[in-house]
């Protein structure tokens, strides 16, 4: 493994159990299925893909939020995928955050603000002036003012209420931070404000992100390396302007064709996935999980799973048409 | 005073190029803890029958605000202090409870933001669609539940009959909108108020929902505001377009007077600050530092003033009266566009 490499995800996979029927037969939601990525020490991955494609699972499984079903997740070549939750807390305080996608019920309503900083560094057992010493510190970084360390939550409007969310997963100054659509709650304006206020962040502490998004121009502006993901799986990869200039795969050039763009003058022509299809197939059919909604699509699409391959230097993509 | 409107109407098809609604200084206002706080002022606005006028602004700028007021569903503390909304030239802001409901979902519809909190999560789809068609256009059980039956086809949900027995919850974001939509459209409305109607969904989900909403639109030759706060959606679907900020209407003008030749500071901020496919990919991306005013703020001045970077004395002081340009193109500033090109 080379040494620049932070995170290192292994054929991760994370299926939910739901019971249904009479006969209650169980059945899993393979929302994660079969992950391979590498994260690199300083850099963006951006993870693009609809809701209910695994993104914000994936996520959360890399920083432990949920236990995993099977697969390797290391952490700086240590294995933290089978750490029982008293082990991963420790670790997960000291370096890896998440900077969550509301930051209206992100936030506790009834703490101040200086409550909901000190939180992670209390968990570490640092005392009370260290917290409040960080927590300005950050609040600056930011661009909130000490003031702001009594207000509560609701005095604030989303984009500070995003920069509250911000300073807080770095308090216990992490190495790696998920971004979980940090910006799609947020106004036209305000967005450019956050994304700007990242990149800053990035650069003078050395952070990594994993920046999930459904807005491919968003995601390519953060990233250094773009992941497509269709319902459970990475369906493309590769260097982000490989991947937003030359798209591959059926499922990326659509996800790009949707973006509403303000100077150009074509339509749009109708998508159609449906989005039943999301989730029932992937359980259910053997073969490529796009093949349903896929114009391209084959009979030997529907049969056997892609799987993900190098077609250019730096671009990985998961389709029998390469 | 609902059938003098009726008749209006009848006088209105002949005259098709007649304003269908004409908004005229209007101002709202809240009551809060013994203040009053003007969320609204000078509002003036026309739609014609068959164009898409587009409301652009952030969260907090009026937007909503404003459809609210011409709708009549203010929330309790807000009031309308002055204005007038001409709907087909009948003043429906005096129009009494019961006349105001006849007249919403019939005449003016309106498709709310979040698709899963405008449906009760209580009853199925089909009691929604039937209680407002059986409302407005009377008919047996039989002719409500035809009607909602065809208006599922129209939106394009699959197995109508068998789906609107279901609950909201069975239905996906985009499927919800489309239920919204289908209840708004049932009746034949001639205005439609979509607000935000695509915020909440993934952005394939996106195009096709304003490509349905497009498709109805030329069908019925319905007018529609659409309000959002995504420059693109504007882009691809308006005629005309409003821009607000802080409770005014900062610029008025076609789609291509406001997309290519704005004449306003804050239209001009918001193009550089959105991110665009045709767009490179620049080092920092351009934003309008700050955050918009509260309305608690007592404003002398221009709404924009603090985050203006044209900003001058007499923006803090005065409030700017109307630019007009060509075309009924219009900006809310102490200057002219071609003065900011110069700057």
């Amino acid at each position: 493994m080379k040494d620049d490499v932070l995170i290192s995800v292994k054929n991760l996979k994370k299926y939910f159990p739901v019971r249904r029927g009479i006969l209650k037969e169980k059945k899993y939601i393979k929302a994660v299925d079969g992950v391979c990525i590498d994260i690199h020490k300083g850099e963006t991955f951006g993870l693009v893909g609809e809701s209910g494609c695994g993104k914000s699972t994936l996520g959360k499984c890399i920083i432990r939020m949920y236990d995993i079903t099977s697969g390797e997740i290391y952490f700086k070549n240590k294995e933290i995928g089978k750490l029982k939750s008293s082990e991963i807390k420790s670790s997960r305080n000291n370096s890896m955050q998440i900077v969550f996608q509301d930051p209206y019920s992100a936030l506790d309503p009834s703490w101040t603000v200086a409550k909901i900083l000190s939180e992670p560094l209390i968990q570490k057992g640092a005392s009370n002036k260290e917290c409040m010493e960080r927590g300005k510190y950050l609040l600056n970084k930011v661009g909130m003012t000490e003031m702001d360390m009594e207000r509560r939550p609701y005095e604030f409007s989303g984009g500070q209420r995003q920069r509250i969310g911000i300073a807080r997963a770095l308090m216990s100054n992490p190495e790696f931070v998920v971004c979980d659509e940090p910006i799609s709650a947020l106004d036209v304006s305000v967005q450019a404000q956050v994304i700007n206020l990242l990149k800053d962040l990035q650069e003078e502490f050395g952070l990594t992100y994993l920046f999930a998004s459904h807005d491919l121009s968003i995601v390519r502006y953060m990233s250094d390396w773009i992941g497509v993901m269709y319902s459970g799986k990475i369906v493309e990869s590769g260097y982000s302007d490989k991947v937003y200039k030359n798209p591959l795969h059926p499922y990326t050039k659509i996800l790009l064709d949707a973006i509403p763009s303000i100077y150009s003058e074509k339509r749009k022509k109708d998508i159609t996935i449906s989005p039943e299809n999301l989730d029932n197939f992937s359980n259910v059919y053997e073969g490529c999980p796009f093949a349903y909604s896929c114009e391209y699509a084959k009979e030997h699409c529907k049969e056997g799973k892609p799987l993900l391959q190098e077609v250019q230097s730096g671009h990985f993509v998961a389709c029998f048409h390469y | 005073m609902y059938f003098e409107l009726l008749q209006n109407q009848e006088a209105g098809r002949e005259k098709a190029m007649d304003k269908l609604m004409e908004v005229n200084n209007l101002k709202t206002i809240f009551r809060l803890n013994g203040k009053v706080l003007t969320a609204i002022q000078d509002i003036n606005f026309e739609i014609y029958p068959g164009e898409v006028l587009g409301v652009v602004g952030e969260s907090g700028s009026g937007k909503s605000l404003t459809m609210k007021s011409i709708m009549g569903i203010l929330p309790e503390n807000a009031m309308i202090e002055k204005g007038k909304v001409l709907y087909k030239g009948v003043n429906i802001l005096n129009l009494k409870e019961r006349e105001k409901r006849k007249l919403r979902g019939k005449e003016i519809s309106m498709i709310f933001q979040d698709p899963m909190t405008a449906l009760n999560p209580l009853r199925t789809v089909e009691y929604h669609l039937k209680e407002v068609i059986s409302r407005h256009q009377g008919g047996g059980k039989l002719y409500s539940r035809e009607k909602a039956i065809e208006m599922l086809k129209k939106v394009g949900i699959r197995n109508a009959e068998e789906r609107m027995k279901q609950y909201p919850h069975e239905f996906s974001g985009g499927m919800r909108q489309r239920v919204l939509i289908a209840m708004a459209l049932s009746c034949e409305p001639s205005l439609l108020i979509a607000d935000e109607p695509v915020t909440a969904l993934d952005v394939t989900t996106q195009v096709q929902i304003l490509n349905l909403l497009k498709k109805l639109q030329t069908e019925h030759q319905m007018a529609t505001i659409l309000i959002t706060h995504d420059l693109g959606v504007t882009s691809d679907m308006c005629t005309r377009v409003i821009i607000m900020y802080g409770g005014h209407i900062m610029e008025e003008g076609t789609k291509n007077q406001i997309i290519f030749h704005p004449n306003h500071p804050y239209t001009r901020a918001l193009l550089r600050s959105s991110m665009d496919r045709e767009k490179g990919v620049a080092k920092r991306l351009y934003t309008i530092e700050g955050y918009p005013p509260s309305l608690y703020e007592h404003l002398q001045g221009c709404p924009f003033e603090k985050r203006c970077r044209f900003a001058s004395e007499k923006c803090r002081n005065e409030v700017p009266e109307y630019q007009y340009y060509e075309d009924g193109h219009r900006t809310l500033c102490h200057f002219r566009g071609e003065k900011l090109d110069e700057r």
